[in-house]
Formats: structure tokens, C-alpha cells, sequence
């Protein structure tokens, strides 16, 4: 998943960020300009300042709408409302608080502001200054002729005009600083694209390499190491499904697939019963354990990889450790199944095991790490190995495509 | 979903739109302290104590700087304490310049305070996550309101105290809650965009799978067909094995093992750097023995992947020089990029400062060191 915003939606988001922006400094300046009135009420019973705050829970409730929905319809219509709730909140106010003073002034300051900061239905930049200019028209407006008509002084706010500059100012900044990093940008959106593309194909190598591993390594080796002569049924039989799975494509689309799990468990129909039938048919003796119907809990990607892989532990077993004997114990959780394989057979170090050597690595580790499971191995020279599958639940399974690539 | 947006900020989810936005913040910052300055040297006349003024530009002036210095691209990520301590000192600023005007103070003399306090707390917007912003912002605004009480008693303002303290707190609290909106909506903005992406990437991904398995399986057939299909065949056909097949197979098996065990050994950044550089890569520039490029996330490996692609088709770092090395470490594993610089440093700063922005935010303790001509870039990240 890319980091940011792609260039096209940044216009739109930065505008849409803005108008929420003075919002709520808008909803701000009337919910302090509330608190003030309220306050002078309050202190000073005389005084009627009580129009003044009523006045301002129109305009409240219209900039909520405005923020809420940026339609063109509760833009004008905060506008319609504001305009004549100001021109009764600035009656209210000069006319109890004579003369104005710094108190009146900032007081009438406030919902001026507040009524110019509405942010609406803009989606850009000329837009955004057309609803301010006249949301400043109909604040400063109203605001001035309440004044004059009760003191012949319209009482312009100079804040009012400051504040329109400032935001203006601010909206061609933000215009203009949405430029430096459009290709930048689009090279991170790609780089994205190429990621998810190439942690695709490396699951639908890595299926392919572990197949091939299983397959035609297993019986390339099978044959260099065969006596001269006839050929066993069984090998011969093997290269022709070989032959078959190689040409066809199922193999890839099986292992890909995620379908929804059979509620009916078949441990007979498990993959990991067919591996475990194969180690059989080389003479291996295998004794299961544990919780077969934990198998049910995993989808078809996990059952598909755990079966092949626990194959390839149980013939490491036939091929490393001296022994023809093994255990396979299942376990179960909710969030997981786990598969130990345990033979008794000679062991290892891990780390002295070549560079080259691909069973583990390729046909176990991997093929699990693709289904974000894990493979964690114990050996001691001497006493056997131990190797746990983990590979978790369908509820548990992450989405391909946030896979851990290599 | 919703504690991604309540924890993250929005350089994390858009590190560019933040670089981009990061000169306004600059100028209005900038515009604060000379704004300050202006006043000042204008109400010189009401001014009892001119050290406590020039104290107060002072503290203005280190928060300044701390707000260009610890947001640039190449620092490390903007933390919780900085964000406190450049508000903190803006208070203390408040304090200072109000003391200095002592009892000649009015409702107006020291608006100005507020004001740089109020911008500071937008432009900061984009470093922090919302909850602490709208928490900062209103601490900082009981605070100016608490100083502004403190200096209408001593000035004895011609003014309610409720109204003193509404009219102290007002551009503070203004400009806060303004910020934590813009910060919120363009979070929640990102949120939605990228559960959109996320599905349609997921249903492109799934319409392209059936090509790519394709693909894949021609190119083990083309290797196989050469080979391995007509032996197997022939044996199928046959049912005998001679000393020739066996011979063969174990020629085959050596072959194919030796070019899966390439293909293993193999790590998508290898992949990467080497179809990013294309005849110019030598196949040794990555060196990552412990295999631990794997354990990145995808965030982090789209961020790697550009800047590589960038600097490879670029000119400001000599495509020879570049070399990656990854090394565990207690933690993770750390990334050092090192290279030599073929521009000069302004160059190759801002054409690289974009992607250091991301690498920044989508990993953990980037540095860069410079010792023309040699640069070198270390960043960390946590391995399971």
C-alpha cells in the first residue's frame, strides 16, 4: 500500500481540511462570545444580555450543519440565518454595553469572525474565497448597521478584515505548496504497485519452486540413484504425474485458491493424510497423534502448504537420520494448528547443514512463511530432531498481498 | 481503523503533503517573531522592564528555530516532548513579555502573546497526533487565560475577569482546535482513501493472478522442457534406466538445484536494485547475509524501493559508490546506505529530501552523515 495521498485527491482533501479548519474556529469564536455574554449577564443582573446569547445558538447550530454537511444548501442557509441572528446579537450588545469599549468591541468581534470563517461547499480555492468574502460581506454588514442605527457609528472591526487577509493569504499558500512533490509522489504510488505486484509473483514462484522441489528434484535424485535396469512401479508412476503436473497448471491455481473451508472435515481427503501416505509408501513408519480435527480450522491455502511440508520433513527423516520411524502430532488452538514432526534419529546442527540444502529452506520454511506461518527445528547430535509447523487459522490468516516478500 | 487515526499523525500518513506544507508553517512561524519583535519595539514607551521583553523574544526566537530545526525532513520524527516544551516556551514568553509591561497594561497591550502561541499550535498540526494536540492546545489556553487574569490584576484592566481570561485564551484555543480539525480531517480523509486503494489493489491483484501463475509456470516449463521432460519421457516410455539416464539426472538435478538456491538467495531489494540500476549494477551492492530485508513491511519496502529507484535514475549520488548493508541489531536490523555525492550539497539535499521524509517516517532512527563527498544514511526497523 503506497504512503500518502495521491496528487489528484490532495486538492480536494487540503480544501475539505480547510473548510473544517475555520469551522471550527468559527464554532469557537461563537462558543467563547456565548461564554462572554453569559459571564456579563451574570455578573451584572442590570444588564440584558440574554438576546445576545439566544442570537448565538442559531449560528451554533447552522456552522455545526455547515461542518457536517458542505453543501451549498446549509452554506446559504448559515449565511441567511447568521446574518440577522448578528445583526440582533450586535443590537443586544451595543445597546447594553455603552459605551462599547475594549469589552463591547471584542465581544462583537468574535460571531463578525465568526460568521466570515464559513468554510461551505467549497472544493477550491476560488471557491473557498468567494464564501468567506461573503461571509465578511454579511458579518460586517449586518454587524455595521445594527451599530449605526443605534449610534449613527457603524463600528467597522478592523479584526474582521485582518482575519479575512490572513485566511486568504493561507488558502493561496496551501493552493501553492501543492505542487513540490507530485512526482515524487507518483514515484512512491508506483514503487507501491511494483511491490504488491512482485509480492504476488514471488507467492506464485515460491509455490511453483517448492512443487518443482517436490517433484522433479525428489525423482531426478530418485533416478540418479536407482539401479540400472527396470524401473519401479512406483517411480514410474511418479514421473508421469510429474509429467502431468508440470505441463498442466492446476498445481498454481490450487494452491492460490481460497475457498471457503468444508465444514465437514475429511482427514482422509487432508493433504496432509496424502503426504503422510507417501512417507508410508517409502517405507517410513509414521504414528499421528493429537488433534486431527484441528486440520478443519485452516483454509485451503494453509491445509495446501502444511501438507507438502510436513512431506518434506518426513523424508528428510528417510533420507538424514538413519531412522524409518517417525511421529506426527497435530495440535489446535483458535488461532492456530500445529504440526511436530519427531524422528529419533541421528541429528544435526543446524547451522552445519550447506548452503545448497533445500528441503528445509525451500520446501518447509518457505512454503509455511508464505501462509504466515512459522518452522521452528530441534536438534541434538545424536538424539533426533523436532520440527514444529505453525501455521494459523483462517480467521487468522492475513491478506496476500501484505505477505512478507523476498 | 479509528486508533489509527486517533494515534497516527499526519506526517506518518502523508510525509510528502506534510514536506510540501512545511514552508508556510516556516513563514508563519518566521512571521510570529517578527510580528513580536514589531510590537514591541512599538510599545518600547509602556514597557517597565525591557529585559523581561527582550527575554520574552528571546524564548520566541529559540522556539522558532527549535520549530525549523526539529521539522526538517532529515531529523528524526517530531516528538511529544518537543511539541510541549516549543509551547511551553511560547507560555513562558507570554509570562515574561506580560511582566515586563507591569501595571501599564491594558486588554489590548498584549494580544500579541496569544497570537504567537495560537499559530504555533497550527503549524504544529501535522507533527503530532489529534488527541494530544486538542489536549496541548486547551492546557496552553488555561494557561495564557491564567497569565492574562494575572496581569489584568496587577494592571487593574478595565475589564471582567471572565472576560480577560476569554479574550487571553481566545486565539489559543481558536487556532488549536483549528489545527486538530485540519489534522483530523486529513487523517480521516487518508483512512478512506486507503481502504479503497486496499480493495482495489486487491481486486486488480486478483484479476492479474491468473497471468502471473502463467507466466511463472512458462518459465519453468521453457527451463524444464530443454531437459528434464524429454529424460522423463524417454523413461516413462522406456521403463529401464541405463548409467546414460542416471547420469543425466544427476546433471539435471545439480543444474536446477543451483539455480533454485540462486533464486532462494535472492531478496526482493537485491531484486530491486538490481533492475533499478540495470548494466550498472555489479550484483555485490546489497550485502544482507542474514536474509533480514525480508522481514520489512510493505510500507517500508515501497519507501526503500523508491528512494533506490531515485537514486539509481538520478545523477546527485555516483551510481558506482551506492551500497546497501543490512545488520541485526538488538532490536532489528539496521539499513546503511552509503554513497558518494556527484552534486553540490544543495542539490542533492532537496532532491533527496522527499524520499529521506518517508524513509523518515516509515522507519525508526534515520541519520544522515556528510563528509563531502561521502553520505551516508542508517536507518533501523523492527524484525519479528
Amino acid at each position: 500500500m503506497s504512503i500518502g495521498l495521491p496528487a489528484h485527491l490532495r486538492k480536494e482533501s487540503v480544501s475539505r481540511a480547510f473548510a473544517r479548519t475555520i469551522n471550527t474556529v468559527a464554532f469557537v469564536c461563537f462558543s467563547i462570545a456565548l461564554l462572554g455574554v453569559i459571564s456579563l449577564q451574570a455578573r451584572d443582573i442590570g444588564l440584558v444580555m440574554w438576546p445576545a446569547a439566544l442570537a448565538l445558538v442559531p449560528m451554533l447550530v447552522t456552522v455545526t450543519l455547515v461542518n457536517r454537511y458542505r453543501t451549498t444548501y446549509f452554506t446559504v442557509a448559515h449565511l441567511i440565518i447568521g446574518a440577522p441572528a448578528l445583526y440582533w446579537y450586535t443590537l443586544t450588545v451595543v445597546s447594553q454595553l455603552s459605551p462599547l469599549g475594549p469589552v463591547g468591541g471584542y465581544l462583537l468581534n468574535l460571531p463578525v469572525v465568526g460568521l466570515m470563517l464559513v468554510g461551505g461547499a467549497a472544493r477550491t480555492v476560488p471557491w473557498s474565497v468567494l464564501w468567506v468574502t461573503l461571509g465578511l460581506v454579511a458579518a460586517q454588514g449586518t454587524s455595521a448597521l445594527a451599530a449605526w442605527q443605534l449610534t449613527g457609528d457603524p463600528h467597522w472591526h478592523p479584526t474582521g478584515y485582518i482575519v479575512f487577509a490572513a485566511v486568504v493569504v493561507v488558502l493561496f499558500i496551501l493552493r501553492s505548496s501543492q505542487r513540490g512533490v507530485r512526482r515524487v509522489q507518483s514515484h512512491l504510488h508506483r514503487a507501491a504497485r511494483d511491490d504488491e505486484f512482485a509480492s504476488l509473483r514471488y507467492g506464485i514462484e515460491a509455490t511453483s519452486a517448492a512443487v518443482m522441489h517436490d517433484t522433479v528434484l525428489s525423482h531426478l535424485a530418485a533416478i540418479a540413484n536407482a539401479p540400472f535396469g527396470a524401473m519401479s512401479e512406483q517411480l514410474q508412476r511418479e514421473i508421469k504425474r510429474d509429467l502431468e503436473v508440470l505441463i498442466g497448471e492446476e498445481w498454481l491455481s490450487t494452491a492460490a485458491s481460497d475457498e471457503v473451508d468444508d465444514p465437514r472435515f475429511d482427514w482422509q481427503g487432508s493433504p496432509l493424510y496424502t503426504a503422510i501416505s507417501e512417507a508410508r509408501a517409502l517405507e517410513l513408519g509414521v504414528e499421528v497423534t493429537g488433534d486431527l480435527a484441528a486440520l478443519s480450522r485452516l483454509d485451503a491455502r494453509g491445509a495446501a502448504a502444511l501438507g507438502p511440508a510436513v512431506k518434506q520433513c518426513l523424508v528428510n527423516v528417510i533420507k538424514h537420520s538413519g531412522v524409518m520411524q517417525a511421529e506426527v502430532a497435530v495440535f489446535g488452538s483458535p488461532d492456530e494448528v500445529s504440526v511436530l514432526v519427531v524422528d529419533g534419529g541421528k541429528g544435526f546442527h543446524e547451522a552445519e547443514t550447506g548452503d545448497d540444502r533445500l528441503g528445509l529452506r525451500q520446501s518447509v520454511r518457505r512454503r509455511i512463511e508464505l501462509v504466515s506461518g512459522t518452522v521452528q527445528v530441534w536438534s541434538t547430535p545424536g538424539l533426533g530432531t523436532s520440527v514444529m509447523i505453525r501455521v494459523p487459522t483462517s480467521e487468522n490468516q492475513p491478506a496476500l498481498t501484505g505477505s512478507v516478500s523476498e | 481503523m479509528r486508533s489509527i487515526v486517533d494515534t497516527t499523525t499526519v506526517q506518518q500518513l502523508d510525509p510528502l503533503g506534510t514536506l510540501d506544507g512545511r514552508p508556510a508553517g516556516i513563514v508563519a512561524v518566521v512571521g510570529s517573531l517578527v510580528f513580536s519583535v514589531v510590537v514591541t519595539a512599538n510599545r518600547a514607551g509602556q514597557i517597565e522592564d525591557p529585559f523581561l521583553a527582550n527575554a520574552a523574544l528571546f524564548f520566541i526566537a529559540v522556539s522558532a528555530v527549535l520549530y525549523i530545526v526539529t521539522t526538517s525532513p532529515i531529523r528524526p520524527p517530531f516528538s511529544g516532548g518537543l511539541h510541549a516544551l516549543i509551547v511551553g516556551l511560547l507560555i513562558i514568553a507570554f509570562a515574561l513579555s506580560s511582566a515586563s509591561i507591569g501595571s501599564g497594561g491594558a486588554l489590548l497591550t498584549d494580544f500579541w502573546g496569544p497570537l504567537v502561541i495560537g499559530v504555533m499550535c497550527m503549524a504544529l498540526a501535522p507533527y503530532r497526533p489529534i488527541a494530544e494536540l486538542v489536549t496541548l492546545g486547551i492546557v496552553a489556553s488555561i494557561f495564557t487565560g491564567f497569565i492574562g487574569l494575572v496581569q489584568s490584576s496587577v494592571a487593574d484592566v478595565a475589564a471582567p475577569p471572565m472576560i480577560v481570561v476569554l479574550f487571553t485564551m481566545t486565539p489559543v484555543l481558536t487556532m488549536s482546535l483549528g489545527g486538530a480539525a485540519f489534522a483530523r480531517s486529513l487523517a480521516s480523509t487518508h483512512k478512506r482513501w486507503e481502504a479503497r486503494a486496499r480493495r482495489a489493489a486487491r481486486r486488480q491483484l486478483d484479476r492479474e493472478h491468473d497471468s502471473v501463475a502463467r507466466s511463472v509456470q512458462q518459465d519453468r516449463v521453457t527451463i524444464l522442457n530443454r531437459d528434464v521432460v524429454p529424460l522423463f519421457t524417454e523413461l516413462a516410455q522406456r521403463g529401464i534406466v541405463s548409467p546414460e539416464d542416471r547420469a543425466r539426472a544427476a546433471q539435471y538435478s545439480e543444474s536446477i538445484r543451483s539455480l533454485m538456491v540462486s533464486e532462494v538467495n535472492r531478496s526482493w531489494l537485491e531484486s530491486v536494485v538490481a533492475t533499478s540500476f540495470g548494466a550498472l549494477d555489479d550484483g555485490r551492492r546489497v550485502q544482507d547475509p542474514q536474509r533480514l530485508a525480508t522481514a520489512m513491511t510493505p510500507h517500508q519496502r515501497t519507501a526503500l524501493r523508491a528512494a533506490v529507484l531515485a537514486v539509481a535514475s538520478g545523477t546527485d549520488l555516483i551510481a558506482d559508490t551506492v551500497r546497501l548493508r543490512i545488520e541485526k541489531t538488538p532490536t532489528g536490523a539496521a539499513i546503511t546506505v552509503t554513497g558518494s555525492v556527484g552534486s553540490n550539497e544543495s542539490s542533492w539535499r532537496s532532491t533527496l529530501a522527499p524520499y529521506i521524509a518517508v524513509l523518515r517516517v516509515v522507519f525508526t532512527g534515520l541519520r544522515i552523515s556528510y563528509r563531502s563527498p561521502s553520505l551516508t544514511v542508517r536507518f533501523t526497523y523492527d524484525t519479528p
